[in-house]
C-alpha cells in the first residue's frame, strides 16, 4: 500500500502518522513536553550577557511543581544546545535575573506562576508554561493540547521584553503568535 | 555487394566520403549528445538538491517538534514545479513523517531507510539529511522527472539534421571534385569497355587475365569465369588459339588472324585476331593483348556474292547457248526464204512486171541483212562460248590480211591506209582477227563519203601497257553518244546511209574484254574516229 500510486493512500500514509503522533501524545504528555522544553532552546537567542562565558551550560529550571521527574534527566542528558550542555536544576521560588535560560512555570503554593512570571518578566529567560488558567499567566511559550497532540502559542512579545529572539522556524510552528510591537514582522 | 562493385569508382568514392563525413557528423552529434545529457544531469541534481536542502532546513522545526502537519504544509507548495512527482520527509528511524505526491505519480517510499540519492529511468531521487547541530533529525526525500533521453535526442535532431544535411551538401562537391583526379586512371578502362571488338589480355601461359564487355558477350560468359581459365578453350579450333599466340610471342605481333569464337549457347563467330605483346613500364612481357574482330558478317557476304557470280554466270551460259540455237536454226528458213525468192525471181522473170521484181528483190536483200545478222549474232556468241588460245599475235600482219580483204571485196575504191611497226599482243589469233575485221570495216565502211580516204592502225605505248588504235578521217561521231558505241544494236547512223547492224563494235568489245582489255573510242562528227583497245603485251 505505501508503494500504491492512489493520492487516497498518500493519505492514509499522514493519517496513520498522525494518529501514531496522538497515540503518543495520550501515553506521555510530559515526555513530549520534556522533550519540547529543551527543544525550544534550539530555536531562541539569548542575550551574550545571559551567559558567564561561551561554554557555560544551558540551565534548565523547573519552578515550583515538578510533572516530568526523571523523564527530563534522561531526554537532556545527552543533549546539547549551540554546543552548550545541558544542566536541569529543580527550584521551589526564583528570583529576578535567576540563573536560569528556559524556565517551565509550574508553581507551587510559594509563588504562584502568576508570580514567578511577574518576577522574570525583564530577565533573558525563556518561560515556558502549561495552558494559562488566565491571560494575565502567559509565559512566552505556552503548552496546548490541541487534538490530543501537544501544540503552543509564543508570544513575541513577552519574549521581546526578556531580550530573546525567538526563530521563525519555532514561530511558524506554533498555533498563535502574539507578534512583538516594536518590529512586528511575525 | 555484387551491385556495389558495378558501380563506377567515381560514384564508390563520393559514397565513401559522404559516409564517412555522415559518420563523423553523426558521431560528433551522439558525443555533443551524451555530453548534453550529462551536463542537463549534473545540472538537474544540483537543482532538486538545492531544493530538497532547502526543504530539509525548513523541517528542523517540524522534525523536532514532532510537527507533521507543518511539514505537510512545507511540502504541499512543491506542487508549483511540475518536475517533482513526489517528496518525503522521515524521521531518523525511517519512519515517514510527511509526504506529498503529484497526482498520478507514485508515492513516496513508506521507509525512508536505505535510500541513496540517485538517478532512475527518466527521473532523479534527491536525499538530504535534516541536521540540528551535529544531530540528524529526520531526512528529506525529492523525486523529480527529467526529460527523458529518447525526447531530447528528438528535440536535437532538427538541429543534427539542420547541421547535417547543409554539410553534406558543402562535401558533395567537394568530394565530387577530388575524385574526378582520383578516379581519371579509369579512364583507361572505360576506353577498353567502350570498344565493340572482343579484347583480351593473356599471361605468356596463355591464360585470360582481363576482358571486357564485348568479350563477355561473344562467349556468353562471365567476367570471372572467364579469368584464370585457357584462352584456347573459347575456340571451334584450340590448337590454332594456341598456335596464335604463340606465334604473338615468337614475332611480337599476329594481324588478320581467322580463328571462331564459340558461345555457350553453341553459335559461332568467325573473328579475325590482331594482337601484340604487351609491357609493364621496365619493358617486361607482361602478357599478349588481343583483339578480335567479328567478320562474320563480312564473310556471309563473301559467300553471298560467290553464289550470286556463280549464278549469274550459269544463267549467262545458258542465255547464250539459246541464242546460239536460236539463230543457227534461223538461217534454215531464211535460206528458203532467199531460195525460193530466187527461184521465182529467175523462173517466173517473164511473168512478174517491174513492181513484182522489185519487190522480190527487197525481200531477197531483207533476208541477206538478216542471215548476216544472224552470223554476227553468232559470232558474237561464239566469242563468248568459245575456248581462247594464249600466243603470241602479228596483228600487224592480221591488219594487212583484212586490208586486202577489203580491197578485194571493193576494187573501185581508193583507201590510203598505214599500218605502225611492232604490233604484237598475247591472244587468241581468230577472235583478234575478228576485232580487226570489224574496226578496220567500220573505217572503210564510213570513209566511204570521204574523198580522200584514210586509215590508220598503230599503237601508243604507256607506262607498260599498249594502247591499239584505228583512226580513219570518216563522218565521225558526235562524243554525246560514245556511251552507246559498244552496246549491242546500238547504231549511230541509219541503215541506209551506211549498212551495219550494231552487233560489230559490241563484238569487239566482248573480245577484248574477254582478254582483259578496255575499249574505247574518240570521235568528232564530219572529222573521223578512233576506236582504241589494250592488250596485255
Amino acid at each position: 500500500m505505501h508503494n500504491s500510486s492512489l493520492p487516497k493512500a498518500t493519505f492514509a500514509v499522514a493519517s496513520m502518522a498522525l494518529a501514531l503522533t496522538t497515540a503518543y501524545a495520550q501515553i506521555d504528555e510530559y515526555a513530549v513536553k520534556a522533550a519540547f522544553l529543551y527543544k525550544f532552546g534550539l530555536f531562541v537567542e539569548w542575550p551574550s550577557s545571559a551567559f558567564a562565558s561561551p561554554s557555560s551550560p544551558v540551565n534548565l529550571c523547573i519552578v515550583g511543581e515538578d510533572p516530568f521527574g526523571e523523564t527530563l534527566d534522561r531526554v537532556v542528558a545527552d543533549e546539547q544546545i549551540k554546543g552548550r550542555s545541558i544542566v536541569v536544576r529543580r527550584l521551589k521560588t526564583v528570583e529576578r535575573n535567576p540563573a536560569c535560560h528556559i524556565l517551565y512555570v509550574g508553581g507551587s503554593e510559594q509563588q504562584s506562576p502568576a508570580e514567578i512570571l511577574e518576577t522574570v518578566r525583564g530577565s533573558p529567560v525563556l518561560t515556558v508554561a502549561d495552558a494559562p488558567h488566565n491571560k494575565s499567566e502567559t509565559a512566552i511559550i505556552n503548552f496546548v493540547i490541541e487534538d490530543n497532540r501537544v501544540r503552543f502559542n509564543i508570544d513575541d512579545a513577552a519574549a521581546a521584553q526578556n531580550g530573546l529572539a525567538i526563530s521563525s522556524k519555532l514561530s511558524s510552528l506554533a498555533l498563535n503568535v502574539k507578534l512583538r510591537a516594536t518590529n512586528g514582522d511575525e | 555487394m555484387r551491385k556495389l562493385a558495378d558501380l563506377p569508382i567515381r560514384t564508390k568514392l563520393t559514397l565513401i566520403t559522404l559516409l564517412t563525413s555522415t559518420i563523423a557528423l553523426l558521431l560528433a552529434s551522439v558525443i555533443i549528445l551524451a555530453y548534453d545529457n550529462y551536463a542537463y544531469r549534473e545540472r538537474k541534481a544540483g537543482e532538486i538538491s538545492a531544493q530538497a536542502r532547502i526543504l530539509a532546513a525548513r523541517m528542523i522545526a517540524s522534525l523536532e517538534f514532532n510537527d507533521p502537519q507543518s511539514a505537510q504544509e512545507y511540502l504541499e507548495p512543491l506542487a508549483a514545479n511540475p518536475e517533482i512527482t513526489a517528496a518525503a520527509v522521515y524521521k531518523p528511524n525511517g519512519s515517514l513523517f510527511a509526504g506529498y505526491t503529484r497526482p498520478g505519480s507514485p508515492s513516496p517510499p513508506a521507509s525512508g531507510e536505505h535510500l541513496v540519492q540517485h538517478f532512475e529511468k527518466n527521473q532523479f531521487i534527491a536525499l538530504e539529511p535534516v541536521q540540528q547541530g551535529q544531530r540528524q533529525v529526520g531526512n528529506v526525500y525529492l523525486r523529480a522527472t527529467t526529460e527523458p533521453l529518447l525526447m531530447r535526442i528528438s528535440r536535437y535532431g532538427g538541429i543534427i539534421l539542420l547541421v547535417t544535411i547543409p554539410s553534406l551538401l558543402l562535401t558533395l562537391p567537394i568530394a565530387m571534385r577530388l575524385h574526378y583526379a582520383i578516379a581519371n586512371p579509369v579512364y583507361a578502362r572505360s576506353l577498353i569497355e567502350a570498344s565493340l571488338d572482343p579484347l583480351v589480355t593473356i599471361s605468356p601461359e596463355g591464360i585470360i587475365t582481363d576482358v571486357n564487355e564485348a568479350t563477355i558477350k561473344a562467349t556468353g560468359l562471365s567476367r570471372e569465369s572467364l579469368i584464370g581459365t585457357d584462352f584456347s578453350n573459347y575456340f571451334t579450333e584450340p590448337e590454332k588459339a594456341r598456335a596464335s599466340y604463340q606465334e604473338v610471342f615468337a614475332q611480337g605481333f599476329v594481324t588478320d588472324y581467322p580463328l571462331t569464337i564459340r558461345h555457350v549457347n553453341g553459335t559461332l563467330t568467325d573473328v579475325l585476331y590482331n594482337a601484340s605483346l604487351y609491357k609493364d613500364e621496365n619493358f617486361t612481357v607482361l602478357g599478349v593483348f588481343a583483339a578480335a574482330r567479328d567478320v562474320t558478317a563480312q564473310n556471309k557476304a563473301q559467300e553471298e556474292i560467290r553464289n550470286r557470280t556463280n549464278e549469274l554466270q550459269i544463267a549467262n551460259r545458258e542465255l547464250e547457248a539459246f541464242s546460239y540455237s536460236v539463230s543457227h536454226d534461223l538461217r534454215a528458213p531464211l535460206r528458203a526464204i532467199d531460195g525460193f525468192s530466187q527461184a521465182l525471181a529467175e523462173d517466173y522473170a517473164d511473168k512478174l512486171d517491174d513492181h513484182g521484181k522489185s519487190y522480190l528483190n527487197r525481200i531477197r536483200l531483207a533476208t541477206q541483212r538478216m542471215g548476216h545478222l544472224i552470223d554476227d549474232m553468232l559470232t558474237l556468241s561464239r566469242v563468248t562460248r568459245s575456248e581462247m588460245d594464249h600466243e603470241k599475235v602479228d596483228l600487224g600482219t592480221l591488219a594487212a590480211e583484212v586490208f586486202e580483204e577489203l580491197q578485194r571485196s571493193e576494187p573501185g575504191r581508193q583507201v590510203k591506209y598505214r599500218i605502225g611497226p611492232d604490233l604484237v599482243a598475247t591472244g587468241d589469233t581468230r577472235l583478234l582477227r575478228q576485232v580487226l575485221v570489224n574496226l578496220l570495216g567500220n573505217a572503210w565502211k564510213y570513209t566511204a563519203k570521204q574523198p580522200h580516204p584514210r586509215i590508220e592502225f598503230d599503237v601508243s605505248r604507256n607506262n607498260g601497257t599498249q594502247e591499239f588504235f584505228v583512226r580513219d578521217n570518216g563522218v565521225g561521231f558526235d562524243m554525246a553518244y560514245a556511251e552507246k558505241l559498244f552496246g549491242p544494236f546500238q547504231r549511230l547512223h541509219s541503215a541506209a546511209e551506211f549498212p551495219g547492224n550494231g552487233v560489230g563494235l559490241a563484238t569487239v568489245q566482248r573480245i577484248i574484254h574477254r582478254h582483259g582489255g578496255e575499249t574505247r573510242g574518240m570521235g568528232t562528227p564530219g572529222q573521223g574516229a578512233t576506236f582504241y583497245f589494250t592488250l596485255p603485251s
